[in-house]
């Protein structure tokens, strides 16, 4: 009972939230300069007609009260510039199901390596393996996505050809995943490190080995899921960001995915694309997050709701 | 020869020290002394004396910069220092078992605690699902819990600290141990829980015949519930001797000072509390002579030169302290 009433809880501010960033991103979008027909080779004329077509010579205000009136029914409009005309729901579906076909599996392999990575760290501070999986999992985190992604191209495609670049070519799927997952993998990693760390020296693990239990139980039983609890709280926001792809491996990769439209949307002033898939993007976030509280407090008996 | 066979344990000279970047550091040095079936043997002094090392040494369950350096640990005849780890488990929990000081950090807080109590009898013993459960309830009743079955289904968070230490009581008499270590297990609780979980260990100790190590910091503990007492100071015992012998013939300083700082309600209101000057010595660097003598109100010349010797007074009371020699020697 508590639990249902804490979610609907949560959904109602979700949608505050969901509201003011909507308002927000409206306001912010038509502050930038331009519009989404300056780069038609088109006369002054017929670009006046389709501003006035798209109610885009109204106020502000008059346009972000019909696009609010308009999304209460479920109606994101229609893109204006990427794919001209076509419903902005669709064109988000579509791309979405790419990106998260690369999420999915980006998100397991970063979740397990990271875990495991941690781990073999954790229970060999200062030793050979954990100095490696530090200097490692640095590079990983400090490294920007498109330097990964050119080196990966490099040398993997160019040099010695063995992955294709293309991504619509089998295995084309492989770059973009590692590139995906390599931040998450490495802030995992040195995330998990960490908690193990502290873990280790807490009273009841001690008082698991005065019970006769064996290392491998008190290690992984006991350390392990003590020490999850952190890395718990970075999935949410993790997830989410890995479901709708990352800008940057979706640009490079030319996967048709959410995050590339994301992209080019901002770029081309697609008012509808923008705002359709900042809505999408938001309403992930704090629906992941819901998920993982929820998670948490499975996981973790002493955290109530309220 | 019948005394030799009632000993269950035995810590011959033993001698532990922790590495850190600074160097050694001598918890332990030189430690000997026998413990005997049914015993309540308690061992008392500052923190830092060496008490729960020496004690935690038993089940080889010092930190990871710890090395026992020399010594034996004989426990009805065998030596725990030598064994393999699987027999370091088969022993633990289940042969001698131990409860520590805070109860608040000492059970996993994610687990409830019919998982907890279940783990080690699930380890130990032979007993089958439904029969453990019988025993789990049996367990939390003889702990003094009320209402068992609920509370097994409870996390640790949901228990209070002296509640916690009960569970974790049960836990350590689970598999009916032959030795219960207790580190401290009153320290951080109430007084008034204090005094239930002590009258508890008692009331056990002559259900279940086991034998207790009592570790503790404040002798007004151990007064009623030990058989003998064992005093250290700087990891070495200064004065071994039955309960009534450190309380009313105690014949070290120590021994003294420390008697004097425990708070007595009987005592005359004005009178102030006696606190033993100065600090514990620093275990890094290992001065000659006696290490209480700069604190000592009776040290003599050949108090900072030479180490005294653990001297026989009686049968079973022995004292390290160069001023006895007269009372020796006559």
């Amino acid at each position: 009972m508590q639990t249902i009433q804490y979610i609907i809880k949560r959904v109602i501010l979700a949608l505050v939230s969901l509201f003011a960033i909507v308002t927000m991103t409206f306001f912010l979008m038509n502050l930038m300069p331009g519009d989404p027909f300056m780069s038609e080779k088109a006369s002054e004329e017929s670009r006046a007609i389709l501003i006035a077509k798209y109610g885009l010579d109204q106020p502000v205000y008059v346009q972000y009260g019909r696009y609010l009136k308009n999304l209460a029914k479920g109606d994101m409009g229609t893109s204006y510039v990427l794919q001209k005309g076509r419903d902005v729901s669709q064109i988000i579906t579509e791309s979405f199901q790419t990106s998260m076909k690369l999420g999915i599996r980006a998100l397991i392999l970063a979740v397990i390596v990271g875990i495991i990575l941690g781990c073999v760290s954790g229970l060999n501070k200062d030793k050979l393996p954990d100095s490696i999986i530090r200097i490692v999992t640095s590079i990983g985190i400090s490294m920007p996505g498109y330097v990964i992604a050119s080196i990966l191209m490099l040398v993997l495609a160019v040099r010695l050809g063995i992955l294709p670049v293309s991504f619509n070519r089998p295995g084309g799927a492989v770059m973009p995943i590692i590139v995906l997952a390599t931040y998450p993998t490495c802030y995992l990693a040195r995330l998990t490190r960490a908690s193990i760390l502290e873990v280790m020296n807490q009273d009841y693990l001690r008082t698991e080995r005065a019970k006769g239990m064996s290392e491998l139980v008190v290690v992984f039983v006991h350390a392990l899921k003590n020490s999850l609890i952190p890395v718990i709280t970075y999935l949410g926001p993790l997830t989410a960001s890995i479901l709708t792809g990352g800008f940057v491996a979706e640009s490079v990769f030319n996967v048709p995915g959410l995050g590339r439209y994301f992209v080019s949307s901002i770029s081309s002033r697609d008012y509808t694309m923008i705002m359709g898939i900042t809505i999408f993007y938001s309403a992930l976030i704090v629906f992941m997050n819901l998920l993982c509280d929820i998670l948490y407090k499975i996981v973790d008996p002493r955290i109530k709701f309220d | 020869m019948e005394e030799q066979l009632n000993v269950m344990l035995e810590v011959k000279n033993l001698a532990v020290s922790f590495y850190n970047k600074s160097g050694e550091i001598q918890a332990v040095r030189d430690v000997s002394y026998q413990l005997k079936k049914g015993e309540v043997l308690g061992i008392v002094g500052e923190s830092g004396s060496g008490k729960s090392v020496s004690s935690h040494c038993i089940l080889r369950l010092i930190p990871d910069n710890g090395k026992v350096r020399s010594g034996e640990i004989l426990f009805e005849g065998k030596d725990i220092l030598k064994m393999s780890q699987k027999e370091m488990q088969n022993l633990r929990g289940n042969r001698i078992s131990m409860i520590f000081q805070d109860p608040m950090t000492a059970l996993d807080p994610l687990f409830t605690v019919e998982y907890q109590l279940n783990e080690s009898l699930k380890k130990h013993t032979g007993m089958g699902s439904a029969e453990r459960k019988k025993r789990m309830v049996e367990l939390l009743e003889l702990v003094g819990i009320n209402q068992p079955e609920r509370r097994l289904k409870q996390y640790p968070h949901e228990l209070s600290g002296g509640m916690r230490q009960r569970v974790m009581i049960a836990i350590a008499l689970s598999c009916s141990p032959n030795l219960l270590i207790a580190d401290e297990p009153t320290t951080a609780l109430d007084v008034t829980i204090q005094a239930q979980i002590i009258d508890l260990l008692k009331e056990l100790k002559e259900k279940l015949g086991m034998a207790i190590i009592f570790i503790t910091h404040d002798l007004g503990v151990v007064s009623d519930i030990c058989d003998r007492i064992i005093v250290m100071y700087a990891g070495k015992i200064v004065e071994e001797g039955t309960s009534r012998e450190i309380f009313y013939q105690h014949r070290h300083p120590y021994t003294q000072g420390l008697l004097e700082s425990v708070p007595d309600i009987g005592k005359d209101q004005n009178e102030r509390l006696k606190p033993i000057k100065g600090n514990p010595p620093d275990m890094s660097s290992v001065k000659p002579g006696c290490a209480f003598a700069p604190r000592c109100r009776e040290a003599m010349r050949i108090c900072v030169r030479e180490e005294p010797p653990l001297m026989e007074l009686s049968e079973g009371h022995c004292a390290a302290c160069w001023g006895l020699l007269g009372a020796v020697e006559k």
